[in-house]
């Protein structure tokens, strides 16, 4: 057991007390800061607040009558905090605060702080500029507007004057669409942070923008927190929650951190997947809990047409101590794919009441470029998950989704729209209270998955397992308490692979070349 | 440029259109009146052109009662061929009948007419022919744009790879033939220009690839035929002081809306829709009883309908429905 320290800015910090759990630790600690008690903990990643700048900080943690190493650091240099009431804000919930908020960010210099103290402050769309602390205080809410006619619009797709290139700015699953602004949206901006205690609230609910939400309304709905071309971007402490669609959407962005942020949707609400990234590279997500509508992370590249123009998948990322629940699926890899996804890691998580632990979306027509290599998941306790591995090469998406081009489970020709999928590896995964089958793997005929790894894995199904449908493509039926069923995968390893209670015979493998055990 | 409404106007194309005697017209004539009226009424909100619209489907009988349906089954336009493109154009007005008036006798006279998609005859690669089994480049104003309009609103878009498709031969052969002489070809570069930026118009944006490569052909398109006005053919247009033929103003209709629909600069392209729209003819003067005379009426209706939509950038009436769809 180690405590390190992860991050640190001129006001607050994150610590990670190692091999203490999984997002919780297994008791609860205390942490002192400079020799004094400040907080105690259940969690393994930790934020501590209230720092000073320019400060010399040392910190350790008593964890079951035991002192921890100490952590000693010293925290950034801050210029000035601008204040966003002395910028005319009111933070009664009822005036339009966004100008006065804009107006502090684009005011504030290098190595300074906006800060948003308590109170509720009513936004439509604030704009993020580079080299920018934005700090959320602890009773802060940003709440935003619901009616559609106070957000700006970022257009899809701008033509250049001389018409060789285009500017694009709107994004709707993965092709380039008018789209509101974000709540808190970022263009082309670096070096931003966004932290502290405070909440960014959509006010989403079936009155406004899920009512009738899958039809464009004058644009495609905003995100909470969209950031596009942006670099070095740090969401931290933070709470978003009720968002009109994707909750936090960056897109063509890299070296992103997304630290012990909370971010909550109601169950049944319409397409509020957690946190998406789409074609973004070197991402950290780490202490994260969400609990959403839809997937709670949902990794993506795009569809064809940003696929083919602009080649970039999402590489580099990583999710570590996270608590995922109640979304359709816990780790996503899909839909919109189209420029492939590469060397993701998800390791030491929770994922509790989702219908899908890992669950990989693609279909024929994804295209060559739709490569998805090097996806791991390691350490994972799983509990009420219908289905822990779904990994579905026929998702019936689009309006041909239900053709036989897409649904066929003949081997068709390879061809410039077929996709791939190389390696996934599972290991030292626990998933106790299935419901519906341990794995529903289904690779294309003409493309089989290359490599699927199982390695220490225990499943067990729930006492009264509901039936449900692990797959959503043709062929797929309702089932309860399968085994592991794959099938086209050309090499199969399973060590140390346990399932217990299941109905049938525990692994069905058909069109796998070779089984390593 | 913002051209505002000209009532005086409108009367005197209401008036023309009242005046016609729809039994003399075959169907591309009735079609282009009707769409046309469509149009007009969509972007003014006037009722005249609603109604004119409903009326002119009655008196066209394609909008029948249960038992003329019973008896008619596999023809549902009184006195039209069963392979005719152009029947297809009527579902369109149909469709905008069914937006009008709210009633869905008339989105079941267009999903009637669909039942022609699958009867169809194709050339071997893969586009409907029309009824002489020939093909031509204007056929995809005739065919496509009901074919998308009909996809989007009751076919569950499954066919829309089949309309790409269709516009991918269409464009490698009709189209690359007709450009390769486009000044001979103004005209069918101008139909086939209406219908790629009409079919983008009633399709669903989020197939973005389709949309895109609809939208690639369009501005190809649009640039040949501007091509042909200034490279020293001048003469494939209307000179000064003459007034504009039928298929110049589908020609200004199409680059107004893509304008409109950003497909376009607005800057760079407006200017030549601009220039024919100020050529349009005296609509008292058009004769019904002129081989192309309810094709002009028709394709001034389509002109004046987008020629008053706005296509500022900065006011594009969100509160409408936004730049698409308003």
């Amino acid at each position: 057991m180690e405590l390190k320290l992860v991050i640190n800015t001129a006001r607050s910090a994150v610590v990670e007390l190692t091999e203490s759990g999984k997002y919780y630790t297994y008791k609860e600690y205390e942490i002192f800061v400079n020799g004094k008690k400040l907080m105690e903990s259940d969690r393994v990643i930790t934020s501590i607040y209230d720092l000073k700048p320019d400060t010399d900080y040392e910190i350790y943690a008593v964890y079951d009558g035991q002192i921890t190493n100490t952590v000693s650091f010293h925290t950034d240099y801050e210029f000035v905090t601008l204040n966003v009431r002395e910028f005319g804000a009111y933070g009664d919930g009822e005036h339009d605060d966004t100008n006065a908020i804009q107006c502090a960010i684009m005011a504030c210099p290098k190595s300074s702080r906006v800060l948003v103290p308590e109170g509720i402050y009513k936004v439509s769309s604030v704009f993020l500029k580079s080299d920018l602390t934005l700090e959320l205080a602890e009773g802060a809410v940003l709440s935003a507007y619901t009616d559609r006619e106070k957000f700006p619009i970022l257009p899809g797709v701008i033509e250049s004057y001389d018409e060789s290139g285009e500017y694009n700015l709107g994004s709707w699953e993965g092709n380039p669409l008018d789209t509101f602004s974000a709540i808190l949206c970022g263009i082309n901006a670096e070096n931003v942070v966004i932290t502290g205690r405070g909440t960014i609230d959509g006010n989403t609910n079936f009155e406004n923008w899920w009512n009738n939400c899958k039809f464009r309304n004058i644009a495609w709905r905003p995100r909470l927190f969209f950031i596009n071309h942006c670099s070095n971007v740090t969401m931290h402490g933070i709470t978003v929650q009720n968002s009109p669609s994707w909750t936090i959407h960056p897109y063509f962005s890299q070296h992103l951190k997304f630290i012990d942020v909370k971010i909550k949707n109601p169950a049944n609400s319409h397409n509020t997947d957690g946190l998406d990234p789409e074609s973004c590279t070197d991402v950290l997500v780490l202490g994260t809990y969400i609990s959403v509508g839809d997937d709670c992370i949902a990794i993506k590249s795009g569809k064809i047409y940003m696929a083919q123009k602009y080649q970039v998948p999402t590489s580099d990322m990583t999710v570590r101590q996270c608590c995922m629940r109640d979304g359709h699926g816990a780790v996503t890899v899909g839909s919109e794919i189209a420029a492939g996804v590469k060397n993701v890691h998800i390791t030491d998580c929770l994922f509790m009441n989702t219908d899908r632990g890992l669950r990989v979306k693609t279909r024929r027509g994804r295209g060559k470029l739709s490569v998805l290599d090097d996806i791991s998941f390691e350490n994972i306790d799983m509990d009420n998950v219908m289905t822990p591995f779904v990994v579905n090469s026929f998702y019936f998406c689009d309006p041909d989704g239900k053709t036989n081009y897409v649904g066929s489970k003949e081997a068709l020709p390879v061809d410039d729209r077929t996709p791939s999928i190389k390696r996934l590896t599972f290991k030292n995964i626990t998933a106790k209270n299935c419901h519906v089958a341990g794995t529903y793997i289904y690779g294309l005929p003409e493309s089989k998955i290359e490599r699927l790894t199982f390695e220490n894995i225990d499943f067990s199904y729930a006492e009264n397992p509901k039936p449900g449908v692990a797959a959503m493509m043709l062929g797929c039926d309702e089932a309860v308490k399968q085994g592991m069923i794959v099938n086209n995968v050309k090499e199969l390893v399973l060590k140390n692979v346990n399932i217990s209670g299941c109905d049938g015979e525990p692994v069905v493998a058909e069109n796998v070349d070779k089984i390593i055990k | 440029m913002l051209i505002k409404r000209n009532l005086e106007f409108e009367k005197a194309l209401s008036e023309k259109i009242l005046s016609v005697d729809w039994t003399k017209l075959d169907t591309w004539d009735r079609a282009m009146l009707l769409n046309g009226a469509a149009k007009v009424w969509a972007a003014t909100g006037s009722d005249e052109f609603g109604n004119i619209l409903v009326e002119g489907l009655k008196k066209c009988g394609c909008v029948l009662t249960d038992s003329d349906m019973a008896a008619q089954e596999d023809r549902m336009v009184t006195g039209c061929d069963s392979q005719d493109l152009c029947n297809f154009m009527l579902g369109n007005a149909c469709y905008a009948a069914k937006d009008f008036t709210g009633e869905s006798v008339y989105a079941e006279a267009a999903k009637k007419l669909a039942e022609q998609f699958n009867t169809q005859k194709r050339s071997e690669a893969g586009y409907f022919l029309n009824k002489e089994q020939g093909a031509c480049l204007c056929d995809t104003y005739c065919s496509q744009v009901f074919y998308m309009n009909y996809e989007t609103r009751d076919g569950g878009k499954e066919h829309y790879n089949d309309i790409i498709a269709q516009y991918n031969s269409i464009h490698e052969s009709l189209y690359r033939d007709a450009a390769s002489d486009a000044k001979e070809a103004c005209e069918l570069l101008s139909y086939y220009c209406a219908a790629l930026i009409d079919t983008m118009e009633v399709m669903d944006q989020p197939l973005y690839e389709i949309y895109r490569k609809l939208q690639d052909y369009f501005k190809e398109a649009v640039k040949a035929v501007l091509e042909v006005k200034y490279s020293g053919h001048a003469d494939a247009f209307s000179g000064d002081g003459t007034t504009a033929a039928s298929y110049e103003l589908i020609f200004a209709y199409a680059v107004f809306k893509g304008c409109r629909m950003k497909a376009l600069q607005t800057e760079k392209y407006e200017y030549a829709a601009d220039m024919l729209y100020n050529k349009m003819p005296e609509i008292s003067s058009v004769s019904f009883d002129s081989a192309d005379g309810a094709t002009l009426v028709g394709a001034c209706e389509l002109v004046y309908s987008e020629a008053v939509r706005n296509r500022e950038y900065q006011d594009y009436g969100r509160g409408k429905g936004g730049v698409l769809w308003s």
